[in-house]
């Protein structure tokens, strides 16, 4: 057994594994560098080889370069609002004091579990529909704004929606992180008289940096790419306003049926999500060692 | 001491109270006027159906061949999540216990997966299916999923198996149990943990997929449940007592699902995320 030797049961049992990786997977990521140098309308034999123009053509298309600045926009107040939120709701679900603890978190867990097309039209519901004749009956101005046709607001809308459902998903990994951290330190730090906002500055935010990572990291990724919830409550309008970096790609290459364009163009966001990761990884490491 | 200590308890409670409520209260809204005939619904959205009226339910059920798209979504996740533990944990196994740099290189493939998201590769994905024949049918989805989503699988069985010890293998090595044997009597039963994460995690993923469905499935009878109840509110814009019916239509399974599970699906989340 300490033999480690390469023999016919190891590809034996790679084999099924690799072999729809290789094609679903290796030859599409290949394919995908292949096509942005081609136009193509995805049906037809005939590719015409057009060499850097569609990379020049995704530099100059200002719908992109909108719904390019939707994605940032939307992922920015999405990390930014999930985190703070599943942190709080994490540090308030962790106080012994609080009887119940489990139903609660599953309440505040219960909307990952539906498909992002069921969130998309409980929210336009929601804002749409009902919104309106709530604010007029308490009241509030607020809900009586135009979310899903007002142009300025309609993005926002979204963003609440995908932060009602993301929420519980990254309060679960708070939960996890701040219940890891040993409770003497808690007593240590109440008996030198430590206010609760001492506490969770100087003892559980620094040992939660890892958890953190993982949360900013996942919510950054996925609303980079986010599509489903947008798709589903918006389709992208009024106009282009709520369009996103993956619907634009998504119509460029299945209604207009520019495959070269389209793939050329998710290659660039690939290369975005590429960087952004990787920065984002340097950064929070390089804090998790500071502390 | 102890007033401010409860003081502070009613705080917290009344905070989670509000939380609560602005959490469920979508779903309250969407199930009270779904309840609704449409003069109901018309004249308002906020007070409770003067009776259940359940008409929409029923013609939502046959407009959107709830009973078929049901079962399509069981079949495509059933299969793909069976076979993804089966390729998965055999991969990894090797993968773990092998040193070499093609395991390595092997492995590192693998993972590439997480760097590359399914979105930037969609497009080709879809000509390849196209040119295996595997569009709208349900296999070929299954096909796809399994190519596309064991590696998530396969790193975390490999980091699992890891932690097992060698000695059992040695032992059953020396007994003269053959590869096969070692692997389907002994490790196999010892993965059960990290299956039933895996499980959870490729469950809701998979269940849950819209895009893939939407580029592969052209019929309305393969489609799974998100995607035929898109196209529902795609075709039926208007009719609100229907889309809202659909609505809870399509969440019901999941949400049965959750509250029977709650558990074991918090905690294969928590591992999962953690791990991965």
């Amino acid at each position: 057994m300490k033999k480690h030797y390469y023999s016919a049961d190891y590809f034996l049992f790679i084999l099924p594994a690799f072999s729809l990786f290789f094609l679903f997977f290796l030859i599409p990521v290949f394919n995908g560098v292949r096509y942005s140098f081609f136009e193509w309308n995805g049906i037809s034999a005939a590719k015409t080889f057009v060499g850097l123009e569609n990379f020049r053509n995704v530099l100059n298309d200002k719908i992109f370069f909108e719904a390019f600045k939707n994605t940032l926009k939307f992922t920015v107040v999405h990390v930014l609002t999930v985190n703070l939120l599943a942190l709080l709701l994490a540090t308030l679900l962790t106080k012994p004091s609080v009887v119940g603890r489990n139903f609660f978190r599953g309440i505040f867990f219960l909307p990952n579990v539906l498909s992002l097309i069921v969130v998309g039209q409980i929210w336009k519901f929601f804002l749409g529909q009902a919104s309106f004749e709530l604010g007029k009956k308490i009241g509030v101005a607020l809900f009586q704004i135009g979310w899903l046709s007002d142009p300025h607001v309609a993005l926002y809308s979204t963003i609440i929606a995908s932060v009602w459902q993301a929420t519980g998903w990254y309060m679960l990994i708070y939960i996890a992180g701040i219940t890891a951290i040993p409770r003497e330190l808690y007593e240590a730090a109440t008996i030198d008289g430590g206010r609760q906002v001492f506490v969770f500055r100087h003892i559980t935010l620094p040992l939660l940096i890892p958890s953190l990572t993982i949360c900013i990291f996942l919510s950054t990724i996925n609303s980079l790419r986010v599509f489903d919830i947008v798709y589903a409550m918006t389709g992208g309008g009024p106009g282009h306003a709520t369009e996103t970096a993956l619907l634009n790609i998504y119509n460029t290459t299945f209604n207009s049926f520019k495959y070269g364009y389209g793939t050329a163009k998710a290659i660039v966001l690939l290369i975005v999500i590429i960087v952004v990761s990787f920065a984002q990884i340097i950064l929070l490491k390089r804090k998790e060692v500071d502390l | 001491m102890t007033v401010e200590k409860l003081l502070k308890t009613i705080l917290l409670y009344i905070i989670l109270i509000i939380g609560v409520s602005i959490f469920i209260a979508p779903f309250y809204f969407v199930i009270i006027n779904s309840l609704k005939t449409n003069s109901e619904y018309l004249v308002s959205k906020l007070v409770l159906p003067s009776s259940f009226y359940l008409d929409n339910y029923v013609a939502t059920i046959e407009m959107m061949k709830y009973g078929k798209t049901l079962l399509n979504s069981i079949i495509i996740t059933a299969f793909s999540v069976f076979g993804i533990l089966v390729i998965a944990s055999m991969a990894a196994y090797k993968i773990a216990r092998t040193k070499g740099i093609l395991n390595t290189i092997l492995f590192f493939l693998f993972l590439s997966v997480f760097v590359v998201p399914f979105q930037s590769v969609m497009i080709p994905i879809v000509v390849m299916a196209r040119r295996l024949s595997l569009m709208n049918k349900l296999y070929g989805m299954v096909l796809v999923y399994l190519g596309l989503v064991s590696p998530t699988a396969i790193f975390l069985y490999r980091g699992f198996i890891q932690t097992i010890p060698l000695s059992l293998e040695e032992c059953a090595q020396i007994d003269g149990a053959s590869v096969y044997q070692i692997f389907f009597r002994i490790v196999l039963p010892l993965l059960k943990p990290i299956t039933s994460t895996i499980i959870i995690l490729l469950g809701l993923q998979i269940w849950n997929d819209f895009l893939l469905p939407l580029l592969m499935l052209q019929t309305p009878k393969n489609y799974t449940l998100p995607l035929a109840t898109m196209r529902f509110f795609q075709t039926y814009n208007t009719a609100w007592g229907n889309i809202l019916a659909a609505t809870v239509l399509s969440s019901i399974p999941m949400i049965i699902l959750f509250f029977s599970a709650q558990k074991q699906i918090v905690q294969g989340v928590t591992s999962g995320a953690i791990k991965g």
